[in-house]
């Protein structure tokens, strides 16, 4: 069962907040925010010491950093004077020196349409290649029932049509640029860590060519607070900024702001302050990374499985293995929370052929297997007996049905890299409005998805291209970037697709977190003829790929 | 009602506004331009300049109802309405949500016009620096007749420009002083400067000011005297300067959207801001600009309000559309509702009584 999140709303009054968002746990709502610090009838308690910007920007994520860099390289935005705020240390980021056998266990697939904005902000040219695998195909089947989709960038032939127009300004990626006649790929694989180098990379280039952006690493917001309405309405020759939100680091610093991003993830200490509701339930999932090695001989599919995304449903929730360079792939499990904690602890040998039986047994045996996990973290059984004997059954069952063969085989794991398997909390939350005066919410502060379709991050930059794009606007337009009329073109582009997406993914991990049958059967026959509809699986494909365009009433004029 | 307002009221009692005026608008004639022009002329409020007998007297009107302060083309129910509305001026989701949303393509407008008329150079220009792209008004003088709470006047000075707002209600004048104060940019913050003052256009000409820019933005379809008020605008503009108007237009589309859908129906805006009696169509004012303001129109456009996308949206320029029949009838259906126009003061001469700047 799902734990349903609704925050309390109260009317918009003088607030404040200690943010303290890494303790509220996911069972718990958004807890009761004010705690009143400035009641002071002055709104800027010693506006002496702080310090205004035309834009803070809470949370040094991918999505914080992009929103910095794309407003740094803006022409009107880059006039801006911009400050970035990080509770953790971003040089982590600018010294990260990774060896060429490891990966960190953070892999995203990152869509044409991300890596296009991530070229336009100069960041994509900041990362190194080898780093980067391009995914050419997409395998994904039903645990119970078998049934499959293929997705193949090379034998669409709809995509080079809608490719075409959304590449035509877009330069190629690093990865296909030796080989001229390489299809583009459905998606990119690489380390959000790798993302986040090239990120700061152009955020500190941006600093030293002028641009006034101020990076507060380290440094954790602890309280925002802001006047509702100006309480002095005679004429007074001092201007007056008290409307505008002030953030209080802790460090003791003041920074007040013509407008407030809150790219602070889930739990945004933004959205709270901004008494925003945000609605949602906790998966009782869990998502488990790691990266794997994986032997590419053994797979069935076209050029040994090189490049091609594997996801299988299971009752318990998909498993998915991304591809990377090299023999290296990465995994995200998501299953009960139980079983993701049991799987963090078992031996490396017996954890890899847990993750081979996920992709190849049935989901039964899977089952048994999993209950087979001592409190200890040690196996009960024998798993690699029990795989071995249950894989040679399923041989015979499988020659008897004839349909096993076709199927293309993922390459079978032959280890885990030490210390990269850690659980995540699965959890789905949109929030009922991206903006409010002087506030807007981007990434996952905005919209939190399951992240079996690999959307999430690419949600988030395209939130950030599009608030970029009209924050330029405003600025040409003679507007206050803050006032909510600035704003909301923001978010009446982003929120239906963002909606339409977390409905999709959310209905579909329902649809797939069950072996009851009549549901099996119909979803199965889903995907066998989704498989067989050329021109649905082009728009599936679209969306997954960020594709889609916006709705036309939110089309550029 | 407020004192200020009352006092405004009365002052505008003590003006004769003649009825004649109004009921040419009410019969849907631009008096002053048409065969009317006799009428009007005979009551004296109207001067045209192809009535150019009238017009020394009609000066001297001018200077002597201006020197009792008074502000003869201002209706007092118009004046009343907006001072009782101003405080909701601002509100995001206000009264006025409707101009608010309408700001960024009035500027776009202003700002293509501009550059049409070389007044500012093309944003689109490859040499375009960082400060030009912000500040593209920079070192124009711009005077927004009606400035209201200063939503444009604002959005004119953060590009950098020289605005002088101009309204009058004194509500509306406060209103948008203690607005401007809520942003730095608009107190020394950037290049541009932001001043507010409680006057008629006709007080503003006896000072001898002139602008590189005057914008009236859906005004002179509230005014009592349109003719006089466009002639009065005409010599505030600086030769060779841009005039640029708004307003909506004298047709059942617009009274439909307008009075009916958007008061009576929809009350996006409050019952009573609009007398359709008063709009006016392009063809009227292209005339009433060209013959009484003294300048040549080169550019009608009309926006409409995009239910989709809840943004307004500028129409097809009917300059750049096609020549067939169908591209007329949408130019018109275009130009229907609200709708922009440009012009340029080319003849210094047109306006003889324009004072020496
Ligand atoms: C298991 C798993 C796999 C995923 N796989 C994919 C995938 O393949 N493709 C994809 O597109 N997406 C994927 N996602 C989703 C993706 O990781 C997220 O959508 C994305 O990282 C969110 O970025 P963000 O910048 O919005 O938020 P975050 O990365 O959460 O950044 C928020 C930042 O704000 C900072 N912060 C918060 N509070 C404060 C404060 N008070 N003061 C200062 N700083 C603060 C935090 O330190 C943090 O750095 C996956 C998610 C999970 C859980």
């Amino acid at each position: 069962m799902s734990t349903r999140l609704l925050s309390h709303t109260t009317a918009r009054a003088r607030i404040t907040l200690l943010a303290n968002a890494k303790k509220h746990h996911n069972h718990r709502l958004v807890p009761a925010l004010s705690c009143s610090r400035f009641l002071s009838t002055h709104a800027t308690p010693d506006s002496s010491e702080t310090e205004p910007y035309d834009v803070v920007i809470v949370g040094g994520g991918i999505a914080g950093s992009a929103l910095a860099c794309a407003l740094a390289s803006g022409k009107a935005t880059g006039t801006q004077k911009i400050a970035l705020i990080e509770a953790f240390d971003l040089s982590n980021h600018i010294n990260w020196k990774p060896r060429a056998d490891q990966y960190s266990n953070r892999v995203s697939s990152l869509t044409p349409k991300s890596v296009a904005f991530l070229k336009r902000i100069g960041v994509w040219s900041e990362l190194d290649s080898s780093r980067i695998a391009a995914c050419n195909g997409m395998q994904v089947w039903d645990g119970v029932s078998g049934a499959r989709i293929t997705f193949d960038a090379a034998h669409s032939n709809d995509r080079s049509t809608f490719l075409q127009q959304v590449f035509a300004d877009a330069p190629q990626s690093p990865s296909s640029e030796q080989g001229s006649d390489q299809q583009s790929p459905l998606a990119w694989m690489t380390e959000n860590l790798h993302v986040q180098y090239g990120l700061q990379k152009q955020m500190l280039a941006h600093k030293n060519r002028g641009v006034q952006l101020d990076i507060f690493e380290k440094t954790k917001v602890q309280g925002i607070s802001a006047n509702v309405s100006s309480s002095s309405p005679q004429e007074s020759s001092s201007t007056d900024i008290s409307e505008w939100p002030v953030i209080t680091l802790d460090n003791g610093k003041k920074l007040q702001t013509r407008l407030l991003v809150g790219a602070d993830g889930v739990n945004s200490p933004v959205r709270s302050f901004a008494k925003i509701e945000s609605l949602g339930w906790d998966y009782s999932q869990f998502g488990l990374v790691a990266t794997l090695e994986v032997d590419h001989s053994t797979s069935t599919a076209l050029d040994q499985g090189k490049g091609v995304a594997w996801q299988r449903f299971l009752p318990t929730g998909p498993i998915a293995m991304l591809p990377l360079n090299n023999g290296y792939a990465s995994l995200v499990w998501s299953t009960t929370p139980k079983i993701a904690q049991d799987l963090k602890k078992l031996p490396a040998q017996d954890f890899c052929a847990l993750v081979n039986a996920a992709f190849h047994a049935s989901p039964a045996d899977l089952e048994y297997l999993c209950r087979n996990i001592g409190p200890d973290g040690q196996p009960q059984v024998d798993f690699q007996k029990e795989i071995e004997w249950r894989a040679s059954v399923q041989e015979l069952e499988s020659h008897a049905v004839a349909r096993q063969s076709k199927d293309a085989k993922p390459p079978k794991v032959t280890a885990v890299q030490e210390n990269t398997r850690a659980p995540f909390p699965l959890r789905m939350r949109n929030s009922n409005s991206y903006v409010e005066d002087r506030v807007v919410l981007v990434g996952d502060a905005a919209h939190t998805v399951h992240p079996l379709a690999g959307q999430g991050l690419n949600q988030g930059l395209a939130d950030v291209e599009c608030l970029a794009r009209v924050i330029e606007q405003s600025l040409l337009s003679g507007s206050d970037i803050g006032n909510i009329h600035s704003l909301t073109p923001y978010s009446s582009e982003r929120f239906l697709p963002n909606l339409a997406m977390l409905g999709t993914v959310d209905k579909l991990s329902k649809l797939y977190n069950t072996d009851f049958g009549p549901v099996v059967w119909a979803r199965s026959l889903g995907l066998t003829a989704v498989d067989n509809m050329g021109p649905i699986k082009t728009e599936i494909m679209r969306f997954a790929m960020g594709l889609e365009d916006v709705p036309s009433s939110a089309a550029r004029r | 009602m407020s004192a200020s307002t009352i006092r405004a009221t009365a002052r505008l009692a003590r003006t004769k506004v003649t009825e004649a005026c109004s009921q040419g608008w009410r019969h849907g004639a631009l008096g002053p331009l048409t065969p009317m022009t006799s009428v009007a002329s005979q009551h004296r409020t109207l001067s045209t300049s192809s009535s150019t007998k009238h017009s020394h007297h009609d000066q001297s009107k001018q200077s002597t109802e201006a020197g009792l302060d008074s502000i003869y083309t201002v209706n007092k129910d118009e004046i009343a309405k907006f001072a009782a509305m101003s405080d909701e001026w601002w509100a995001p989701q206000g009264p006025f949500k409707m101009l608010h949303l309408m700001n960024p393509p009035r500027i776009r407008y202003i700002r293509n016009r501009l550059e049409a008329s070389r007044a500012i150079s093309a944003s689109s220009s490859s040499t375009d620096t960082h400060s030009r792209a912000r500040f593209p008004l920079q070192g124009l003088r711009i005077l927004d007749v009606g400035c209201g709470g200063g939503l444009l006047a604002e959005a004119l000075a953060r590009l950098g420009a020289q605005v002088t707002g101009l309204d009058a209600s004194n509500e509306n004048i406060q209103m948008a002083k203690i607005h401007s104060k809520k942003d730095p940019l608009l107190n020394g913050g950037s290049p541009g400067s932001l001043e507010y003052r409680h006057q008629t256009a006709e007080q503003l000409l006896e000072q001898g000011l002139q602008f590189d820019v005057v914008c009236s933005m859906e005004v002179i379809e509230h005014v009592e005297n349109p003719a006089g008020f466009l002639k009065v605008l005409g010599q505030l503009v600086k030769p060779n300067g841009d005039l640029i108007l708004s307003t909506m237009s004298r047709t059942p589309l617009a009274y439909f959207l307008t009075v009916f859908s958007a008061e009576h129906v929809l009350r996006m805006v409050p019952v009573g801001t609009h007398h359709w009696s008063k709009y006016i169509t392009p063809k009227e004012l292209e005339a009433g600009v060209r013959d009484l303001a003294g300048c040549e129109v080169l550019n009608v456009q009309g926006i409409g309000f995009n239910p989709l996308s809840g943004q307004w949206e500028l129409n097809r320029n009917r300059t750049e559309q096609s020549m067939g029949i169908l591209a007329n009838i949408g130019a018109s259906f275009a130009e229907s509702v609200n709708y922009f126009l440009a012009a340029k003061k080319t003849s210094p001469s047109a306006s003889a009584s324009s004072p020496p700047s």
